[in-house]
């Protein structure tokens, strides 16, 4: 989402410099055609035709046009020095806007460079052509432009990426919501079928949770939510992920583990939530349901094994976890409910309540 | 079913308009601004000041400290206000005409910066209205003090330079609406989320309260929809949720929001609609939920409980009394609608 916004807001920037530049900048280059100057009215002119094109090509795909980007801003920047140098302060009044369309144009750290290399040649060739105490303003002023254009694209970045981590962020237990799920399953399924790089699902759901609810209110049973998503937060790895899917259901991907790593992992998670979660003279236990990715998954066939085998664990008493067993290449995906196995089951006497 | 709201109060209240925890961003651009002033303009302040020019030098000085004043006041709140703000606007706009009148084109030269200083620390609206004063204060004097071939290329570069500031803030307030909007919407129904839930309660409550017009709360629930879940899958119970959802926003009326509050629970707040209304209106979309085919082996029904607002509710009083007219709905049999007392 975040890349779709970002290419949308280049797209419309490149809309209005291309509009400006072609209807206020291009008639002061075409007046010099008048003073026989035709440098300066054939430059003006081809600028604004590369703007339009760029901002076509922008429009059009979904992709940086970078080749008219790159052409539109060397040219831009060397026409700019060019008024400098051949109209003195009349020049430099365009470099003001000029600064402004870097950074509509260019990605923030691009901008920043050419930006730099604008300053340094406005100021090298002004040193000739304009009087002292006016390029130190000219100097003062363009540093001052430039860097309140920084700084409010700056801000706003910073905003957007605030906002957008709260719009992929559960607030009760600040693990990630349904949000990021479909790209997060999608990359996995892509490295298992590309690199064969192992992934697993792990489907967990909390025991009789209407009944914590119920018995001991909504805020306790917050809490128990909130314990549990800080614990699921703190056992996963860099390339695992954590949701929490709504309600007492969880989903965490692991990135790079086996069936055998897996359930290892499944079953820690198991004991060490059932363990924090529970109230005093009262346990709480949790289920969990594995799928290992097989190549010829989609998403949805996945999430659906790692859910059939968390209702097998429900079923056959909960506080377990169980498997969904690997599916040969050639089978349907869809298993019949006995290609189950329980791998771990509960120890002790830790029973949910009835 | 009051969970959300019990979670909710735990929260910071929200300044109106604006998300728990927002911060508009011109508060941290001020003090960027404020910074860039004491380090480009001070100085200048000094120089003029020391070489005779007193009147622009105290000028410059007087804006410095109006700068760093606004900007330390409003270091920690969550927007910039909005009268000192727009003095400094003012006074940027005299100070850079001051300028060209004594300095001609070197003076002008401190517009641009001007023009994106304002901004930087003005509210969007605001801002355009100072700009175009700024254009309007210096087209004369610029006619005034320069040559022609000046004074039409510095018109329009800082018009360029406006046209572009305002183009950059009007692109990023278009954005933060969308974002606002996706972080106050339930991702897969549509309505609204909880996020905004008991500042929106509350000021329907404070309207009704105000015009001395009824107001309800209807709380849903889909049947049975537990056993949805586990028999038939997520899949199947995520296009139940979506349906419902897609039905109540049919049935909401304009001034009127729906929330998913959690898992398979909705609200549904009615400004200005009475009992007699509010029962009526539940009643229909309960049949439009029943007789839609949702799923295609089984009827999905929905349990309405009602509440209308009373003297003595708060907000989480009123949705506790909506809920627990839900539970009666549901011990009555479901899909049924039932009033609070």
């Amino acid at each position: 989402m975040q890349g779709n916004e970002q290419h949308r807001f280049r797209v419309t920037a490149a809309i209005g410099l291309a509009i400006a530049c072609t209807t206020l900048g291009a008639p002061f280059a075409l007046m010099r055609l008048g003073e026989q100057d035709w440098l300066v009215a054939a430059g003006g002119l081809s600028i604004a035709v590369l703007l339009c094109l760029h901002a076509l090509l922008m429009r059009l795909s979904c992709r940086e046009a970078w080749w008219t980007l790159g052409l539109v801003s060397v040219s831009g920047i060397g026409y700019l020095v060019h008024l400098v140098h051949s109209f003195g302060v009349v020049g430099l009044l365009w470099c003001f806007p000029g600064v402004l369309g870097l950074y509509c144009l260019l990605p923030e750290r691009i901008a920043w460079l050419a930006n730099a290399i604008l300053l340094l040649l406005v100021l090298v060739v002004g040193h000739d052509v304009l009087p002292h105490d006016l390029l130190l303003r000219a100097g003062a002023t363009l540093l001052a432009v430039s860097l309140f254009a920084v700084l409010l694209l700056r801000a706003v970045t910073e905003q957007f990426s605030h906002l957008q981590r709260r719009i992929v962020t559960d607030p009760l237990t600040g693990l990630l919501n349904r949000h990021e799920l479909e790209f997060t399953l999608e990359s996995c399924l892509d490295a298992r079928r590309h690199t064969e790089t192992d992934a697993a699902l792990l489907a967990l759901d909390i025991d009789h949770f209407k009944q914590v609810n119920d018995r001991h209110g909504h805020a306790v049973g917050d809490e128990v939510l909130r314990i549990a998503g800080r614990m699921l937060g703190a056992s996963i790895r860099s390339t695992d992920r954590a949701f929490r899917l709504g309600g007492e259901e969880f989903l965490v991907v692991l990135g790079g583990s086996d069936a055998r790593l897996a359930v290892e992992r499944a079953e820690t998670l198991r004991l060490a939530l059932a363990g924090a979660l529970s109230l005093p003279g009262y346990p709480i236990t949790v289920s969990i349901g594995v799928a290992i990715a097989v190549p010829s998954d989609s998403r949805s066939q996945w999430m659906s094994r790692a859910d059939d085998a968390l209702y097998r664990a429900k079923g056959s008493g909960r506080d377990r976890v169980c498997v969904a067993l690997r599916v040969e290449p050639d089978e349907p995906s869809r298993q019949p409910s006995g290609a189950f196995e329980a791998i771990a089951g509960p120890k002790g006497g830790a029973r949910a309540p009835a | 079913m009051t969970a959300g709201l019990t979670v909710h109060q735990r929260m910071p209240r929200p300044t109106a308009g604006a998300l728990i925890g927002e911060t508009d961003f011109r508060v941290q651009t001020t003090q960027y601004i404020a910074l860039a002033v004491l380090l480009f303009v001070a100085p200048f302040g000094l120089y003029n000041a020391i070489i005779g020019r007193t009147a622009l030098g105290s000028a410059l000085f007087v804006l410095t400290v109006a700068m760093l004043t606004i900007a330390w006041r409003c270091r920690n709140a969550a927007r910039v206000r909005l009268l000192p703000s727009l003095g400094m606007a003012v006074m940027l706009v005299s100070g850079t005409v001051l300028a060209t009148v004594e300095l001609r084109a070197t003076g002008w030269l401190w517009c641009y910066p001007a023009v994106m200083a304002i901004y930087c620390i003005v509210p969007e609206r605001w801002a355009n209205a100072t700009n175009l004063l700024m254009l309007g204060a210096s087209v004369p004097v610029l006619l005034r003090v320069t040559e022609p071939e000046f004074a039409f290329r510095a018109i329009v570069t800082l018009v360029v330079t406006s046209l572009f500031s305002a183009i950059l803030i009007r692109v990023i307030s278009i954005q933060q609406d969308d974002l606002r909007r996706a972080v106050t919407t339930d991702f897969l129904t549509g309505c609204l989320n909880r996020v905004n839930l008991e500042p929106t309660m509350e000021a329907t409550a404070l309207r009704a309260r105000t015009t001395g017009e009824p107001a309800s709360l209807l709380a849903l629930d889909i049947d049975h929809f537990k056993r949805i879940n586990d028999q038939l899958g997520h899949a199947a119970g995520d296009r139940v949720l979506q349906c419902v959802g897609d039905l109540l926003r049919e049935h909401r009326r304009t001034g009127e929001h729906v929330f998913r509050t959690g898992g398979e629970e909705f609200l549904w707040l009615m400004p200005a609609t009475g009992e007699r209304e509010a029962r009526a209106r539940a009643d229909a979309l309960r049949m439009a939920v029943a007789a839609t085919r949702t799923l295609p082996d089984r009827t999905v029904t929905i349990s309405i409980g009602g509440a209308i607002l009373g003297d003595e509710d708060t907000g989480e009083r009123w949705a506790h009394r909506a809920d627990e007219a839900l539970y009666e709905a549901k011990g009555d049999g479901r899909d049924r609608f039932a009033l609070a007392a």
